[in-house]
């Protein structure tokens, strides 16, 4: 029986110590990082947390190190500054590999009162022709009674195979609205790790739009945490994995007070091989009485070759809250096929017609008219030139 | 147009269409009428290309050609159209947009130039006003949360849009009031002609005051098992249908 080669062993961690031991003066919250990776690993095939991921693919390839510097556009109010990372524990391998690769942050901070009607655009564009990793940290800070719109855009515009890893801390003061759309439109053989903390404080509301659509392995970390009163989180997400692409999201919130409310929305449509991968965990702490918590995973599953794993995990310690989840697979309505067909469209055209009704459901909760517009435009660009735009 | 010689039908291991046979010529107007579970549905639904319904035995020809051959776009695209009974509910996809993929798919088939955005519209919009149907429907999705009255209406502004030359309706009568039987009934006279045929599977003689058949045809056991002129619908509002499945086993 021959053993997997060992994960200390493989391509990926063998260019990693190159990468980091290449680093002209690594500072000392990166020293403190690498050995945090270092003391957890990374994740094996048999981690309950990465069992679908598919992460091997990663593995058995060789990074060079590159910072991939994202192209920001603000208002300017809005402050944007690269501080140094500081130290921060974690128990998650890539958070604490993104900690020791990136010797600084970029702070964003929008000031206390502030109401920006113009989105701030964080645009990342993969162009290195080098196989290479790239790792971000981005800090957002919304002052109390700030609201602003973020876009965060992840492209590949070449065929290189590039490994983004990223860590976005967000934190919303009293009484401030995010609503943090994230576009991950990699190249097919980009694989994109990225993790997203968000901290949501008294009668603030975070919304997160979460397209999953490039990429080969595409893994998502959403973790929010609910600590004050009447905070809402909204998580709405779309992934869309076709050819043999993997996508994953993990989210996780956490109601820590009394009367916060949070509701998931997640679609997946898996197509040809694709897998699509959501997990999604609420948990309530034991003071978090009045909580209002929903969750739903709806999925569709085009291809018998395609796979979909989905699992709502509730962890509730707390009286008189009111929590529901649900998680469907299902096909394409036949009814409704046949109905479009009958009507002349052809049976591909209806297949990507249906299919598109069903992203659209997430995606008509954009907050851009021009966003919604530019996603509908991306899922329409899956289907080929099978279905004309809808006028 | 519409040759239907000695069809048998099976759902999974049921044979539903026990023989039957019908032709039907461009100009004329078909009423098939039937008690319950007869078979009329499954006729509209094998015409239409439905999955699910087999045919065991016979032909259908479309202007000579063989439509059991064609997919439903491509029956379709022929110039056959079939309104629903049901019609579904279609979330996400707009009715306007359905409208026009469909009509261009049909345009494309017979060699004609797509319509631009203004041409469909306006054929549209004079199309609706046929229906007294409110614009609003356009941009709503297909069906979506439409009354049944709504629904049926559609089905048949569609069919205005698409100008099939054989129109299939599937108990369109069944659910509507008088006021929507009669803008139905409109809708559909609207579209006879000498090209065109009409068969109607419908339940009561009440449609038929309003559309007048030249041919109606009893559907029962899954055969046809009495054809005559509009006062045969007459006779069966008066009589049932028991006294024409009597006659049928006695001979």
């Amino acid at each position: 029986m021959s053993a997997l080669p060992s994960l200390q062993e493989s391509s990926l961690m063998v260019s990693l110590r190159a990468a980091f031991a290449a680093l002209p003066k690594p500072a000392a919250a990166q020293l403190h990082a690498w050995e945090q990776f270092n003391q957890i690993g990374l994740p094996g095939l048999r981690d309950e947390q990465w069992k679908y991921t598919q992460l091997h693919r990663l593995y058995s390839q060789s990074f060079a190190l590159k910072t991939r510097t994202p192209v920001i556009t603000a208002d300017s109010s809005i402050s944007i500054s690269e501080v140094p990372s500081g130290i921060t524990h974690t128990g998650h391998a890539f958070e604490a590999l993104v900690y020791a690769l990136s010797e600084k942050k970029i702070l964003i901070a929008i000031p206390d009162d502030a109401v920006i009607k113009d989105p701030v655009v964080i645009d990342f564009n993969s162009t290195s022709t080098e196989s290479s990793i790239n790792a971000t940290r981005i800090l957002i800070k919304a002052g109390k009674n700030s609201s602003v719109t973020i876009i965060e855009r992840y492209r590949g515009t070449n065929e290189s195979a590039h490994l983004n890893i990223g860590v976005t801390d967000i934190f919303l003061g009293e009484n401030a609205q995010i609503n943090h759309c994230r576009l991950q439109n990699e190249n097919t053989n980009d694989s994109h790790v990225a993790i997203i903390n968000v901290n949501v404080e008294k009668n603030a509301c975070y919304i997160n739009h979460h397209f999953n659509l490039g990429g080969s392995v595409a893994r998502a970390d959403i973790n929010v945490k609910l600590e004050g009163a009447e905070a809402y989180a909204e998580l709405n997400g779309l992934q869309f994995a076709a050819g043999n692409q993997v996508h994953d999201t993990h989210s996780r919130v956490e109601h820590c007070v009394p009367r916060a409310n949070s509701s998931e929305t997640y679609h997946g449509i898996a197509d040809e091989r694709g897998q699509v991968v959501f997990n999604g965990k609420v948990l309530v702490h034991k003071h978090a009485i009045g909580t209002d918590a929903q969750q739903s995973s709806r999925n569709l599953l085009l291809s018998p070759r395609a796979e979909i794993d989905t699992k709502p995990e509730l962890e509730i310690y707390a009286d008189d809250v009111k929590c529901s989840h649900g998680a469907t697979i299902g096909q394409l309505d036949n009814t409704a096929l046949f109905y479009l067909r009958s009507r002349g469209i052809g049976e591909q055209a209806a297949r990507a017609l249906l299919t598109l009704a069903f992203a659209d459901a997430v995606i008509n909760k954009l907050p851009l008219a021009a966003l919604r517009e530019e996603l509908t435009q991306q899922v329409h660009s899956r289907f080929g030139n099978k279905v004309e735009h809808a006028s | 147009m519409l040759t239907i010689k000695d069809v048998h039908v099976n759902v999974g291991d049921k044979e539903i269409l026990k023989g039957i046979s019908l032709q039907v010529n461009a100009g004329e107007v078909h009423a098939v009428m039937g008690p319950n579970g007869s078979g009329k549905s499954t006729l509209s639904q094998v015409l239409a290309g439905r999955d699910g319904y087999t045919v065991t035995k016979g032909t259908i020809t479309f202007n000579g050609k063989n439509l059991l051959d064609w997919s439903p776009e491509e029956r379709a695209r022929e110039g056959v159209f079939l309104a629903l009974q049901y019609p579904v509910e279609i979330p996400g996809v707009n009715n306007v947009y359905l409208l026009k993929a469909g009509l261009n798919a049909i345009r494309k088939h017979r060699g004609q130039p797509e319509l631009d955005a203004f041409e469909f519209l306006t054929l549209v919009k004079d199309k609706m006003k046929l229906m007294q149907m409110d614009e609003s429907f356009l941009s709503r999705g297909v069906n979506e949360g439409f009354s049944g009255g709504e629904k049926k209406r559609n089905e048949i502004l569609q069919m205005a849009v698409l100008q099939p030359q054989l129109a299939l309706l599937d108990e369109t009568d069944s659910g509507l009031d008088i006021d929507a039987l009669r803008i139905v009934a409109n809708g559909v006279n609207s579209l006879r002609s000498k090209e065109r045929a009409v068969v109607m599977v419908t339940h009561y003689q009440r449609l038929l005051d309003y559309i007048t058949p030249d041919y109606v045809h009893v559907l029962a056991g899954g055969k046809i098992v009495k054809s005559g002129d509009k006062s045969l619908a007459l006779e069966l509002e008066k009589r049932g249908y028991d006294w024409i499945k009597a006659e049928n086993v006695a001979a």
